[in-house]
């Protein structure tokens, strides 16, 4: 930094220099290198003023705040020095409200590209420090064009946002703006991943573009989303409700599910992202990338061969499961707060990366209802746009009953779920740990959902409820003998035998061997062919 | 993997061992296959050469172990070493567990609470007669110092391998074991001979015995039931607590108060007898680090002792077991003081948990010797030929958080576990494998780390290096504890007492301390380590499109920026980090720290649990235990560091981050491990002091009272007695207090402090009564806003106040009103503000004003009133007074208020609409003087002059 500024200090002496002396030529009548020596300032001055933003005054106010100016989560969210800046120089084009007194060359955007441990990324940034970061056409243009040349060479798009909202004296254009980048969030959407981290506010019909893409992270205390703010909902249904509680990190990652995780500063926010990177791939053209393991494909893992508790209804945690199993235990689990009885995340098994889905027993025993199938749908229709492929742990009681699910629309709900396991057409495995009922089971990408690999623990009850409901309904004039049918009941069906005699479950498997088997049914899969059936798109029950 | 062809049969048999129903691991199974053979597989075999099993001798032909864990697992293996036939018993939640898989047979007794399963002697005996064992190894604790177990043992045919029921009833019982002892010509402490039947007498014989005293449970033992008082009011909780874990755990509630020596070392010496009268002494051993009278870690010999000594120990405890006829394996403890005397603590009759030191030097299967004994056999050593060679330690492995009071138990699952047997002189005696579970219900050992070597030097380095390479995941265990005790100054130069750890660290263990040196060794491996790994991530294999930008990774230079986690909330220095791979060698590390390089050697293996590596020659073992997002965590020397590894740009950045604010503790009362709700001490609503008691927590059979963090009213209570509750869970939550007030009121504690000092002032209620008034002044402060300069007054008031009498408070009060009251006065405050203000004062000048008259007057009355009762705020005219609050109002007022409460509350329980709403019913009535909330409870109302008493 002090280096960069020294140069520039030494190139602004030159520059000096050769300005007396185009001063003394231009006297002698040679005006044009006079000319190219002031283009040459000009350009040098506006790349000064271009780096500075909105100016050291509001940066500082940035830092106060506890958070970071736009170029400067750029420098962190890339490859030292790898960042290539686009449209430095573009202007906003507003000229009411005395507006075009009032310029910062780049305006209230930073867009370029740069690599992420050595892989092309696309970024745009939002400033601040220019305007409240606020959206003028030249914004939008700015993160169009890089979404554009993302797309054409299949790349990601990261955005960082921290903007006040639309450019209110530019009017509808800032408005057409927002839905030209809504346009772009959709085109691109299946072709390349695209990740938003909310880094300030956001409010409006900005919360739509990060609604739109595959990924929303937030950070604490620092970032809102929200549609309208505390002040408009005070005024509208006389809540009283600060900007915190309406759409601050804790609520949508617990409670609305609208983002996907949140990190306590910018700092541990980047270096998650650069994280998650690591696990997708560029584009829907390319496979789910695969580095060099440490962790042996074949190792035992014998501590699974006791993870199912003795007593059937007993609870265990299904994130140890995969933990486990992964390479080196590193796990990225995605919406850890929310609907915590499905756990999904990016993994690794034999270097591979994989998407993780399981049901997670110690939460609501496991049970899909309409919140857990939501987050379940869409984190594996993100692995099926990508080639990541897919490994179910299946331990599931059924679909939760009652009237709030009932009139909810669990139906509507968990058909996305059902929808986008059948959908999927990467390799998909799937393992029963324990139980699997009813409709759950179906749904939980079983054999019938064209499931390529699927496995049972020896502790797999695989039937259409448990043998308290069954007897319940098969003998309900028998009530003195229910203990006895129970007993009959369990015997029949809590194994695996009456899924496995049919050809619904591919093998029988020791816990222990869970690792080896998936690694080996991966690198079988690989070549595994996608068929496609002609249709302009699908229609999922959203 | 395709099977050769086979015979059907033999395919049979291999579909069998592979069928799920299999699930052991290939250990168990080729062991199992063997069972009728004798296989030795007991722990560190090769030592046991001084008294060699004998195949030839007679032995039991099959015998059950009544016990579970690794103590079960120790017999059984000695067991097979001697070709007898075990039987396990488990409860049904052990079904799994190690000790079952091991045994010839199992027989499942109850449930998981012990009482239901390895404490039922019905059951046990039954399984006794079902599988014809004919004897019983009860292990240690349990049922190993039960008479009546042993009794009906004995009347079943069975034999019992332990001491006769007398020797067993001598010595158990402390009472009477101090009175054999003394007749034995046994060294004794002075103290108390006989049973304590209540808190009085226990404070009346610990003042006769002089504090500091011990009080503990007669059937007591491993800490249980035991506590140690310093006053009187210790005396009487520590009984009452003692006296209730006595029941639960031994059902025997029985206590005793003994003289508690200053400054002592537990040493203890390890016998054995046969049933022919013979006994011998294997030599001492040393348990003093303790931590609440529990066993940390124990070594034999111990070095403290002189031959001399031991030989006066020794032949001292063999003069006890002669006198008591006993006849098997026990353990005299001594209580040793800085000069060298010692004094009989008690006999322990069974085998004790830190046996294995013992074996390890003198050569002995103490486990081998009491079957045999057991069996009627003599013992084939004479006492000139126990060995002592080299010295041996064992670090006792507990699932506990070691940095909460040196160790409070914790629970879960061993998800990856890995002991470390392949190194040299290491014994690991353990009942768990990977992925067993660790219970709330039973002892939270883990595993009993044994190192042997020639002298302690080796010894103490061997574990050292066993702990650095202990792997355990899944359960908060106090290796970092054990690791740091182990290379500890004091404890390396053998000066040790049982205060050892409270004296070495004063503050609690906060994990390993780093130097200069070891930091930037860290920092190196672990910026190494991270390297590797960023490394790793940018060589993406199966990149089709974009390869020509691919170059070798490591060949690159890699600049970090390295933080250690913070010491005491201070910023962590961020050290520069430079890394790059000698010749792209992704084991040769060149890691340059702040400038200063440091070559890091070895295989940096991201996935291996334990790596040994080497840092400029020096060798490291370290553990990788995590990894995040621009984070590492490792273990270095046995402490868990979460180091941070950013990216260079990073730097400038760090500054600007600010800190998460911390959940105040003070304001929740959290599970500190989980456990059973054993009592309840307060409901929503009630005023609790800070440290107040409210909420006793039972966990592996110890009893913890959780106290109040600070002043406050009890917003929730979110458990029951009974329930059973998770680490960190929120048990009680108090009013939240305002940052504001809280300040205030510490303040405030600060001017009760002060009063206390002054000798004007020694009335209680005076002192509560200016803690109220100040309060009720923080409150309306609140009302007003947070003012700052309000606080500095109040600050500045009080270093006054610390030198000056009561009336200068007087004084120095009303200026602090009058300046107060001038701000708000031009303030925009309600005008009611005012008016509570002039309340406040004149209550204050009231009170101060009466209390001036009384010392005038020398009479000290107990009566806290301005004259005027609260309700009608007249002259109180037939005065009674509270007998807890010492509050006085007019007799007839009272019982008006309090039937007008009465009537109020029967209203709003009408109101909720239904009678048996509990919440509604036992709203209390409370004391009407502000600010206070003893109860007129109604029940006590019936009897009225009891409540109240007539005031002077």
């Amino acid at each position: 930094m002090l280096s960069r500024a020294l140069g520039s200090l030494a190139r602004q002496r030159d520059v000096q220099k050769l300005l007396t002396n185009a001063v003394r030529l231009s006297s002698s009548g040679n005006s044009s290198i006079a000319h190219t020596l002031r283009v040459q300032e000009k350009i040098e001055r506006t790349r000064e003023k271009a780096l500075l933003g909105g100016g050291q005054k509001r940066i500082d106010a940035q830092h106060h705040k506890g958070k970071l100016t736009a170029r400067e989560r750029i420098q962190l969210l890339l490859d030292e020095g790898s960042f290539r800046e686009y449209d430095m120089f573009m202007e906003h084009t507003c000229t009411e409200f005395g507006m075009e007194k009032e310029k910062y060359p780049g305006d209230s955007v930073v867009t370029g590209r740069g690599t992420i441990n050595g892989r092309i990324v696309f970024v745009f940034s939002q400033d601040f420090t220019v305007f409240g970061g606020s959206l003028s056409m030249v914004h939008a243009k700015k993160i169009c064009k890089i979404m554009k040349a993302a797309m054409s060479v299949g790349a990601p798009v990261i955005g960082l946002n921290d903007s006040g909202g639309a450019r209110i004296q530019e009017g509808v254009e800032s408005l057409a703006g927002y839905a030209d980048i809504f346009q772009l969030n959709v085109d691109a959407s299946g072709v390349i991943p695209q990740i938003s981290l909310i880094m300030g506010p956001c409010a409006g019909g900005a919360v739509y573009s990060p609604a739109l893409t595959d990924f929303t992270f937030m950070v604490r205390d620092t970032s809102y989303l929200f549609i309208t703010g505390p002040d408009v909902v005070k005024a509208v249904t006389n809540e009283d409700v600060t900007a915190e509680e309406l759409g601050g990190a804790k609520v949508h990652t617990t409670q609305s599910g609208v983002a996907h995780g949140a990190f306590d500063n910018d700092v541990e926010a980047l270096m998650n992202i650069r994280w998650l990177f690591d696990y997708l791939p560029l584009s829907n053209e390319d496979d789910a990338p695969i580095i060099h393991a440490d962790d042996p494909w074949d190792r035992e893992v014998p501590a699974l061969d006791t993870v199912i508790p003795l007593e059937s209804t007993a609870a265990y945690n299904m994130k140890d499961v995969i933990l486990s199993l992964v390479d080196e235990g590193d796990f990225f689990e995605i919406m850890p707060d929310f609907a915590k009885n499905i756990v999904i995340g990016f993994g690794r098994m034999n270097g591979r990366t994989v998407g993780m889905v399981g049901n997670n027993p110690k939460f609501a025993a496991g049970c899909l209802d309409i919140n857990s199938s939501v987050k379940g749908a869409r984190f594996v229709r993100f692995c099926d746009c990508f080639n990541i492929p897919i490994i179910s742990f299946v331990d599931v009681p059924g679909f939760l009953p009652g009237t709030a699910q009932e009139y909810g629309g669990i139906i509507r709900h968990g058909a996305k779920l059902l929808y986008a396991f059948a959908e999927a057409k990467v390799p998909k495995i799937t393992v029963i740990t324990r139980k699997a009922f009813g409709g759950a089971y179906d749904v939980m990408s079983s054999k019938h959902l064209n499931g390529d690999i699927n496995y049972s623990w020896p502790t797999a009850e695989v039937a259409v409820m448990g043998a308290k409901g069954a007897v319940s309904v098969l003998f309900r004039g028998d009530k003195d003998n229910h203990a006895k049918h129970e007993e009959e009941y369990t015997e029949l069906f809590s194994n695996p035998f009456p899924a496995a005699v049919r050809g619904y479950i591919d093998d029988i498997i020791q816990p222990s061997q869970t690792r080896k088997r998936i690694c080996e049914d991966l690198n079988m899969l690989e070549s595994k062919k996608r068929v496609h059936i002609n249709k302009h798109h699908s229609n999922l029950p959203l | 993997m395709p099977l050769p062809v086979l015979s059907s049969s033999c395919q049979q048999i291999l579909r069998l061992t592979v069928s799920p129903a299999a699930a052991f691991t290939r250990y168990y199974t080729v062991a199992a296959a063997k069972k009728n053979e004798i296989v030795d597989v007991r722990e560190d075999r090769d030592i046991y050469t001084t008294a060699p099993i004998d195949p030839k001798e007679p032995k039991f032909e099959k015998i059950l172990i009544a016990n579970r864990g690794e103590i079960a697992c120790r017999v059984i293996k000695t067991c097979r070493a001697m070709g007898i036939k075990t039987v396990a018993v488990h409860s049904d939640v052990d079904s799994n567990s190690l000790h079952v898989k091991m045994a010839d047979q199992a027989v499942c007794v109850g449930p998981a609470p012990t009482k239901d399963s390895y404490l039922r002697v019905d059951k046990i005996l039954q399984a006794v007669e079902d599988t014809g064992a004919q004897a019983v190894h009860p292990g240690y604790g349990f049922l190993s110092e039960n008479t009546h177990f042993a009794a009906e043992l004995e009347k079943a045919g069975a034999k019992f391998v332990g001491p006769n029921s007398k020797a067993i009833l001598d010595m158990g019982d402390k009472i009477h074991s101090k009175k054999i002892a003394a007749a034995a010509r046994v060294n004794m402490i002075p103290g108390f001979d006989g049973e304590i039947a209540d808190e009085d007498m226990c404070v009346k014989v610990s003042r006769e015995i002089g504090y500091p005293v011990m009080i503990k449970a007669s059937a007591g033992g491993g800490g249980k039931g035991m506590r140690i008082a310093w006053t009187d009011k210790e005396a009487r909780e520590g009984y009452r607590l003692s006296k209730q874990e006595a029941a639960s755990s031994f059902g025997d509630d029985r206590m005793l108060v003994a003289k508690f020596i200053d400054n002592p070392r537990h040493i203890e010496m390890q016998l054995l007898c046969d049933k022919h009268g013979n006994a011998l002494w294997l030599n001492e051993r040393e348990c003093s680090i303790q931590r609440r009278n529990q066993k940390v870690i124990e070594e034999a010999p111990s070095s403290f002792v002189t031959p001399e000594m031991r030989k006066k120990m020794g032949e001292q405890a063999v003069q006890l077991a002669k006198a008591v006829g006993y006849d098997s394996a026990g353990t005299v403890e001594f209580l040793v003081d800085s000069q060298r005397n010692f004094y009989f603590l008690e006999m322990n009759t069974r085998l004790q948990v830190e046996h294995p030191i013992t074996e390890s030097i003198t050569g002995i299967d103490i486990v081998h010797q009491m079957l045999r004994v057991a069996y009627g056999h003599r013992l084939t050593i004479k006492q000139e030929q126990v060995p002592l060679n080299g010295w041996a330690f064992e670090s006792r492995v507990y699932a506990e958080d070691p940095y909460k009071g040196f160790g409070l138990p914790s629970v879960g699952r061993l998800t990856r576990y890995v002991e470390p047997r392949h190194l040299d002189g290491v014994r690991c005696d353990s009942g768990v494998k990977e992925g067993s579970e660790i219970s709330i219900y039973y002892d939270p050992l883990i595993c009993k780390l044994v190192t042997h070597g020639k002298n302690r030097q080796e010894a103490l380095n061997r574990m050292a290096d066993a702990l650095d390479h202990y792997v355990i995941r899944g359960v908060t265990n106090n290796i970092p504890l054990l690791r740091d005790i182990v290379n500890e100054k004091r404890f390396r130069e053998g000066n040790i007492t049982t205060k050892y750890l409270p004296e070495v660290y004063p503050e609690g263990f906060q994990g390993a301390t780093l130097n200069s040196d070891e930091a930037e060794t860290i920092i190196s491996f672990t910026a190494a380590l991270h390297a590797k790994k960023l490394a790793r991530s940018k060589q993406v294999l199966n990149m089709n499109r974009q390869q020509t930008t691919v170059v070798n990774p490591f060949s690159i230079t890699y600049k970090f920026v390295v933080e250690l986690p913070p010491k005491h909330e201070e910023r962590p220095k961020a050290h520069e980090v430079v890394v790059h791979f000698k010749h792209a060698d992704p084991n040769k590390a060149r890691v340059y720290v702040d400038g200063k390089k440091i070559r890091v050697n070895g295989d940096l293996n991201l996935a291996h649990p334990v790596l040994q590596l080497e840092a400029d020659k020096h060798k490291v073992v370290t553990q990788v235990v995590s990894k995040g997002a621009g984070e590492i965590t490792v273990l270095y020397k046995g402490t868990p560091f979460k180091v941070r590894v950013l990216p260079e740009q990073v730097a400038n950045f760090l500054q600007y981050m600010k800190p998460k604010a911390k959940l105040d503790l003070s304001s929740v009362v959290l599970a500190p491990m989980p456990g059973a709700i054993k009592n309840v001490n307060v409901k929503e609503g009630d005023m609790v002091s800070e440290g107040q008691e409210l909420v006793i927590i039972e966990a592996m059979k110890m009893q913890n009272s959780l106290h109040a963090g600070k002043t406050g009213k009890v917003k929730k209570v979110n458990v029951k007695v009974g329930s059973t509750v998770d680490e960190s869970e929120v048990l009680v939550e108090l009013e939240m207090e305002n940052e504001y007030l809280s300040a205030i009121s510490d303040e405030l504690r600060e001017i009760v402090g002060a009063f206390s000092e002054l000798p004007l002032i020694t009335n209680d209620s005076i002192k509560n009564g200016l803690l109220g008034l100040v309060k009720e002044l923080a409150e309306i402060d609140m009302r007003v806003e947070k003012d700052k300069d309000v606080l500095e007054k109040i600050k500045e008031e009080n270093a006054s106040l610390q030198s000056q009498g009561l009336s200068n408070l007087w004084q120095n009060t009303n200026q602090f009103y009058d300046a107060y009251d001038a701000k708000t006065a031009t303030s925009t405050a309600k005008p009611a503000l005012k008016d509570e203000l002039e309340a406040v004062r004149k209550k204050l000048g009231k009170k101060v004003k009466a209390e001036e008259d009384k010392e005038d007057e020398e009479i000290v009355t107990d009566v806290r009133h301005s004259g005027l009762d609260p309700i009608t705020k007249k002259q109180i005219q037939n005065p009674v007074q509270h007998k807890v609050c010492k509050h006085a109002y007019d007799k007839d007022s009272i019982m008006e208020y309090i039937e007008q409460q009465k009537t109020l509350r029967a209203k709003q329980n009408k109101k909720a609409n239904n009678p048996n709403t509990q919440t509604a019913t036992n709203k209390p009535i409370t004391c009407p003087y502000i600010g206070c909330s003893r109860l007129l409870a109604e029940d006590q109302l019936q009897d009225f002059p009891d409540f109240f008493t007539q005031c002077k």
